[in-house]
This record gives C-alpha cells, structure tokens and sequence, in this order.
C-alpha cells in the first residue's frame, strides 16, 4: 500500500548510506594507505535532517614502516581537529548565536597540524591525504597528493580534485609524451609531512539527492578508469558491495598498490 | 589559528635538550684536529657543525664540519649517499671561485662521512626570506642575480661543465659584506625509496627537464630566476604547482618592479630550454640593463602633470545639483538614480534627457528598485516612496525610524528593505503597508536579498542574517565582529558578503556557516558579484579582487589607487567599478587587466550599472554618466 502523499513527504528517512574497503593488493606486503569514515544524523523540530560525515583516504610513502604510519598519523590528526573544531561545537551549540570559524580554515589548520606532526615524527615519510566533510547539503574537500575525491550520479563521475603529481603537472602542459609519463607518474611535488609548509587544495559543493563521493588512492584509479568505476557502483546493490566490487576490480587488474575506497551517498539507486 | 596550534605542539613534543637527535655533541674532536663547538645546521642527510681546527693553536680558525650519516639500511641509497658525497668533495678541490667556499678535508669516521670548508659567516636567502616575509627590494635581487651568474659562469665554463642543479634560497648565503655565496653542492635530493608506488621529488625551483634526467646549464638559469622570481614576489614556488611562474606575474605582487625585469625573468623561465638565455653571462649582461643608472622607475614624459587623456568617452552625461552616489537602475528605456540633493531622477537612458524628478525631504543614497509601474526607493528623509514610473507622482510612502541608506528589493509582492533604526521592514509593495519586522543590533544599510522563502542582509551591528520571508523570524545570525554594509549575493550553492572586518565571507545559506573568508586589507562594503565561479569585490585597501567561489583563493587583484566602496558590475567579459580615485575602471574578467578607465572629477562611491552594452555610473562630481561598455 502506497502511503497517502502527504505522508510521504513529511516522513524524514535518512537516505546517507557509506561504503568503505581496503586491500594491500597482489604486490605490496603491507598495506600504507589509511582511510576513515564517520556520519550521523541529526533530526531536530521541523527541520529536515541534518547529515554529518567525515571520509578520509591517507596514501602513505618512505620506507621501513614510515608510509604506513605516517598515513595512520595523518588521518588521525587531520579527522580528530575536525571533529573538535566543527562538529563538537555543533553539537554544543546553543540558540542561533554564532562564532563558527570558516570551514576552509578549520580544514587548512587540520591539515597543517597533521603536517607539522608527521614530518617531524617521520621526516623521510610523506603522505596523501584526501577529507571530505559533509555538513547538511555541502560537502567540503581538503586535498593534498594524489589520492582522489570523486562526485557521481548516474553515468556521470566528476573529479573534484587535482592529482599533486609530475605527470599530471606535464600533462596539464601538454609538453610530455605519455611513455615519459609512466615513470613520473609517482612523483608528488605536494604531499603532507614534506616541504616546509603545506597548503591543501580546499573547494566546497552542493550535494544533490541521489548523488555520491568516492574517495579513493591511485590504486584504485590508477589500473581502473573512470568510466569502469562508474559502471561498477552503478551495478551494486549497495555502497559497501560497490567498494568491495571496486577492490576486486583492482586486484584483477594486478593489484600492484594497496587500495582504498570509500563511497558516501545521499540516497542510492535501487537496483533491479 | 594555525600558528598557534602549530606552536603549541611544537613545545610539546620537542625534548627540552637543544642537542638535535644523532648529532655530535660539543667538544667531540673528529680526526684528532677538528673540535666540534656546535651544530650550525641540520640536513636531511646530517648536521653542518662550527668547529675549531686545533692545528691553527695560536689563532681561532674556525671552519665549518659537514657531515653524512650513511647509516641507512638501504645498500643502493647508501652507496648513492657516498657517491654523491664524494662528488661533492672532488666537485669543490676543483674550484676555485670568491663565491664558492674552499674544502680542506675530506674523510670518514665510522658510519660518517666528513667535508671541511671553509665556515662562511652570513644568512641563507632562504632564512632571510623567512625573516622579511615581503618582497625584495629590486636593485638588490638584480645585484645579488649578476652575482650568482658570474658563479654559474665559472660552473659551467669548466670542462666538462659543472652543473649546480640546485639553486635555490637554502643554497645561497649573503655574507655580511654584501657578497653571495654558493654553498651546498651536495645535490642528491633525490628522494628514492627503491620501491614501486608513490615516491616524492623536488619541486619549485627546478626546470622541468630535470625531472625528465636532463641537467645542462640553462637549468641553473631557470632555478636561479625562479630564486629572483621568490625573492621578489615572496610567493614561495614550493606551494605552487610546478612551471607556473608565468600565472604570477611578478608585477602582480610587486609593482615596483620594471616591467623589462619582468621580461627578463619570463625568458628565463620558458618552459622550453631553447627560448632561455643561452648562458649565465648573457643572462648576466640581460639583468645589468633591466634597471637604468641612477634611479629605476623612468617617468615618461606627459604622462603626469596633466589630465591623463581619456581612454573612452561618455555616450552623455547628466548633471544634477549634489553628488551622485546612489546606483542607477535601468527600465524600459528610462534610467533612475538618486542624488544628494533629494531628488530621485528619472532620466531617457539613451540620451541622460531629463524626464521628471521626485523631491524628498533628504538626500537619496539608496538604490532604485522598479516594480511594475512603480519605482521604490528610501531617503535619508526616513521614509520609503513608492513612485509611478509614468507621471513621477508619490503612489505611497511609508516612514521608518531613521535614515533609509538601505535599497529596497521587491519579490513576491512585497518590498523588504532596511533602515538605520536597525530594522528589516516587509511592506505590501502596492498599498505600502507594513507585514512584519525584524530587529537587529544596528543601522540596516545593507540591501537585502531574497531567495526562496528566505531573506538575507547584513547589519552594521557585526551580523549576517537569514530572516524567513513569510514571518520575518530569525533562521540564522552569523557575527563578523564589524560592521556588515556591504549586500549578500547568492551564487555556485554559496552566499557572499563582505564585512568592516575586512574579510568577503562565503557562507553556506541553509546553515550561515562560513565555508570560506577572503582576507584584503581594507574595510569591505562593495557588494560582491559572482559569474563563472568567480566573485569579485572592491575593498577600502584599494583593490578589486577576483576570488575564486569554491576555494576563496585570490584569482588576481586589480590596484584601483584608492579605496573602492563602489560595488563591482559584470558584463560577460568585464568588471566595471568605481574607485575614490575618481574613476571607472573596466577590467578584465579572465586575467585582472585594465581594459579602459574613466576619470570623473570626484571619488566614485557610485557603483556602475551595466544595461545593453552601456554602463552607468554616479560621481561625487554631481554628474551621472552613460559610458560605452
């Protein structure tokens, strides 16, 4: 039975579903990419639901244990001064009186924390780092190095960040043959825990009902193209089956890098 | 904010012992000769210690210990470590140079490797940049360049040639007799981890045919001006993408440089090898004529002194009795702009003829709104007047409290606007009679914007509010700490405004919760306006700015001269605005470029209404002008 119209639209389902798989792949013993997932959901009075989520993808470099933890350190860092500077306070806000520090900055100063710590702990050891926070209809990304952050819906796969490395730099000048490119392709001229100070890309968009994030670390994108990504999530059942289907993708392709992915969408296609 | 946290960790986690982890303690005395007084410097591969060299007994000869701890387990790293090492010590026996400091010793201890040079008294310019934190002056820099040329010179004309490959600030020393010097030729900052997967490189100063394994000498031109090109912008390429010198145009960030330096460096930057100087001293000999004998700056003649020509002229103007700084508004032909001397005009758009005027009982600063067969606007009078657009007579008037500055805004049937009693009033945009109210902290001169079922608007009380049109209820406040003229504006899913505080703010207008704020240095009461992701805004610091909406990154800014509180108007490739320069600048969207500017003879509070291809505009001069867009 259908439920009467009215009803329907006065009902507040929370449509966020998340996904999230790692795998250290066919080649690497260990695995140093670090990731992270967190939302909940606030309802209150007659205001639509209020999402929160905070999804972080750490692709850790440096030898000798160093990669790995110096994405654990990153994403630990970087996640918990998020959660302190935004959403503790808005969980202990009161009234509408507002002194909310600008997001942007909260997310350089999280990032920079984490930079500070990492390159002084690990000093040969640098990371990726990719953050999304959702916060009610907008997402917010801080990025740095090449992991990504991706915005779909349907056929579509929009990337919303720039790769901090050689051969997407040489690319974007149109000046290197692509046999060259394959031998810069690992080369970061931007990571976090190297370089006397970090400045992480930060832009901010609208989220629209049945659109998702997927963050991911070149593992994933490197032997996967885009548009294989999105037949893939648009195949799956669920955002945890379209992570999981998206690992063993990789892992067919030869698996020579750790991977991870998370997924975050605002409502899922039903699948037939 | 970061600083701060930044420091305090800082505090926390570093052991209160100055001794750096692994570094030789004071006193150590290495080959029996050289007595380590302390560390000088900490690199990636080992410390640079001062030392004594005890030979010398009857003098103090004091020479600086570099050291390379090869302790790492990696056998290829450790072997490329020691080969680089090596290089660098039979790299120095075989120079002989003012500028590149003498090697005495070479040798190993245990797991470390040793150089003794000569100890240089001075700054990096990297420490010197870190101190200034602003440009360069740029005598110094050229100086300091022709400098460093004579030492590439040298490097390269040796055979086969010396390639430095790692020019940069940290490698170069100023003495404190004003002499630079080259120092560490260690190179080998390769960072190779030996493993498939993500490795991290150099960046910044570097050609880009260096990543590529090519090093040649037009490299070390091309990291020697990418070096000028930090010292005298203060924009440190390492957080920049590489090879963008050219989207920071030096003059961008530091005007006082001649634009023929800002050539020179250019070419020196081309991506492509051949389109660099071909060598050190013809970019030596390039460098020594970018600033003329005497004092840089020429003055042309008859640029000054005089009126500057006009770059186009007034398709009419329109002269009314007090100045002008109310915006026009364009309809059907007609324009509307109101003046300090009470009137509200009502102009053919075509020609500036006259068609009526309306009096008030004060002056009129606040922006016409048409509606219909009406046209809306607040006086200094205290008092709304809704006016037929026809005949020019009074249809209704409403008064509020204190001075309007506030420009009305009509949506759904109703005219919402504010009042320097510090309230929002909702009026029935035919009968003028009110709906509702709502009550800030201070005067309302902010223009407020209706969206939706909501209204935003600033308040010089420090807030941003979203008020809900229906009930005038309070959705959200958000405080900027000064006062909020400036009128929000709605673009890419984001609410832009500026405040006294001196920041634009992007805030998300569902919650009011800023997404970003762009810094200036001056009061920001312009309105923004947003096409094509970019917003743009003038400051009291003098500039326009074009920032970008998703990030608040600065795209370029535009030096008006003097403080703008005009608000930016946009064609589809142009920025008009008004400065208290007395002009109307045109500038380019895509790069920040002035297309043409307009010199009244007053400050232009005025902002500039683009219609049709025409821009108008008010001046303090009491004129209004119909420009050609």
């Amino acid at each position: 039975m259908p439920y009467p119209a009215d009803m329907d639209a006065r009902q507040d389902s929370y449509p966020w579903q998340v996904g999230l798989a790692s795998h250290p792949g066919r080649v690497r013993e260990r695995n140093e990419d670090a990731s992270l997932a967190l939302h909940f959901v606030s309802v209150q009075q007659d205001e639509p639901p209020f999402p929160l989520g905070l999804f972080v993808v750490a692709d850790g470099m440096g030898g000798h244990l160093q990669g790995q933890r110096a994405s654990a350190l990153a994403c630990q860092l970087a996640a918990g001064y998020v959660l302190q500077h935004i959403l503790m306070p808005l969980l202990s806000e009161e009234g509408e009186e507002s002194e909310r520090a600008p997001i942007n900055e909260v997310l350089e100063s999280a990032v920079s924390v984490a930079h500070e710590v990492v390159a002084r702990r690990l000093p040969d050891a640098g990371t990726t780092l990719t953050m999304a926070l959702v916060l009610g209809s907008g997402v917010y990304i801080a990025h740095v190095g090449d992991s990504r952050a991706y915005l779909g819906k349907g056929g579509r796969l929009e990337r919303l960040t720039q790769d901090h490395s050689m051969a997407a730099r040489l690319q974007e000048m149109g000046q290197a043959a692509p046999e060259k490119l394959d031998s810069q392709r690992n080369i970061l001229y931007r990571a976090l825990g190297q370089g006397p100070r970090i400045e992480p890309d930060i832009a901010y968009r609208g989220l629209e009902e049945g659109e998702y994030l997927l963050l991911c670390c070149d593992g994933l994108w490197g032997p996967v193209p885009d548009e294989e990504m999105t037949a893939i999530v648009n195949a799956a059942a669920t955002p945890n089956a379209a992570c999981q289907a998206l690992v063993a993708r990789a892992l067919e392709a030869g698996g020579e890098d750790n991977i991870s992915v998370i997924i975050a969408a605002r409502g899922w296609p039903r699948c037939e | 904010m970061s600083n701060l946290d930044t420091r305090r960790i800082t505090t926390e986690e570093r052991p209160a012992a100055l001794q750096p982890e692994g570094t030789l303690p004071s006193n150590t005395v290495l080959q029996e000769r050289y007595q380590v007084l302390n560390v000088h410097g900490v690199g990636g591969m080992g410390a640079v210690y001062r030392a004594r060299d005890l030979r010398f007994s009857g003098v103090n000869k004091i020479v600086a210990v570099k050291e390379m701890n090869n302790s790492t387990p990696d056998p290829r790293l450790r072997r490329i470590s020691i080969q680089n090492f090596e290089r660098e010590a039979n790299i120095l026996a075989s120079m002989s140079h003012p500028a590149i400091p003498k090697i005495f010793d070479y040798f190993s201890e245990g797991q470390r490797s040793y150089l003794i040079l000569e100890f240089i008294e001075g700054k990096t310019l990297e420490d010197m940049l870190e101190e200034e934190r602003r440009p360069f002056d740029t005598e110094q820099i050229v100086d300091w360049g022709i400098q460093i040329c004579d030492v590439l010179a040298y490097l390269h004309s040796n055979e086969p040639p010396v390639i430095f490959r790692d020019v940069k600030p940290g490698n170069l020393m100023l003495r404190y007799d004003g002499r630079i010097m080259v120092i560490d030729f260690g190179i080998a900052k390769v960072f190779e981890h030996g493993q498939r997967g993500t490795m991290i490189g150099t960046e910044g100063y570097s050609p880009p045919e260096q990543y590529r394994g090519v090093a040649e000498p037009r490299g070390d031109i091309y990291a020697l001006a990418a070096t000028m090109h930090h010292l005298l912008t203060n924009r440190d390429p390492r957080l920049e993408p590489p090879f963008t010198f050219h989207e920071r145009p030096i003059r961008l960030f530091n005007p006082a440089v001649p634009e023929v330096l800002d050539t020179i460096l250019s070419k020196a930057l081309s991506y492509d090898v051949q389109e660099r100087y071909a060598s050190a001293p013809d970019f030596a000999v390039a460098l020594s004529n970018a600033l003329p004998r005497g004092r840089r700056g020429v003055t042309r003649p008859g640029t000054a002194a005089f009126a500057p020509p006009q770059d186009v002229a007034p398709v009419w103007k329109f002269r009314c009795e007090d100045e002008v700084r109310s915006s026009p508004r364009v309809a059907d032909g007609v324009l509307y702009v109101g003046s300090y001397d009470n009137n509200l005009y009502a102009l053919n758009a075509e020609d500036g003829s006259f068609v009526w005027k309306f009096p008030t009982e004060g002056g009129v600063v606040s922006t016409p709104c048409v509606h219909q067969d009406t046209v809306l606007v607040g006086s200094e009078d205290t008092k709304l007047y809704a006016i037929s657009r026809r005949l020019g007579d009074q249809m209704w008037s409403f008064a509020t409290g204190e001075r309007i500055r506030s420009s009305p805004q009509v949506e759904y049937g109703h005219c919402f606007c504010g009042s320097d009693d510090g309230r929002l009033y909702a009026l029935n945009a035919l009968s003028g009679r009110m709906v509702w109210t709502f009550e800030s902290g201070g005067p309302i001169r902010s223009t407020p914007l209706v969206s939706g079922d909501m209204i935003f608007l600033g308040s010089d009380d420090g807030y941003i509010y979203a008020v809900d049109m229906g009930t005038g209820a309070l959705k959200w406040k958000q405080n900027t700490h000064r006062r909020v003229t400036s009128s929000p504006t709605l673009g890419e899913d984001l609410l832009f405004v500026g405040s006294a505080d001196g920041h634009l703010y992007a805030l998300n207008p569902g919650s009011g919760w800023p997404v970003w704020r762009f810094r200036t240095r001056g009061y920001v009461f312009s309105s923004p306006a947003v096409a094509d992701g970019t917003v743009y805004v003038g400051s009291a610091d003098g500039h326009l700015y074009a920032v970008e909406a998703s990030s608040g990154r600065q795209r370029w800014k535009y030096d008006t001269g003097a403080p703008v509180t005009s608000s930016p108007s946009l064609s589809h490739d142009i920025v008009y605005i008004g400065s208290n320069d007395g002009s109307i600048h045109a500038v380019e969207m895509k790069n920040g470029q002035r297309a043409w500017s307009y010199t009244t003879q007053g400050p232009v509070p005025s902002s500039p209404f683009f219609f049709e291809g025409t821009v108008y505009v008010g001046s303090t001069d009491h004129y209004v002008y119909a420009l050609p867009g």
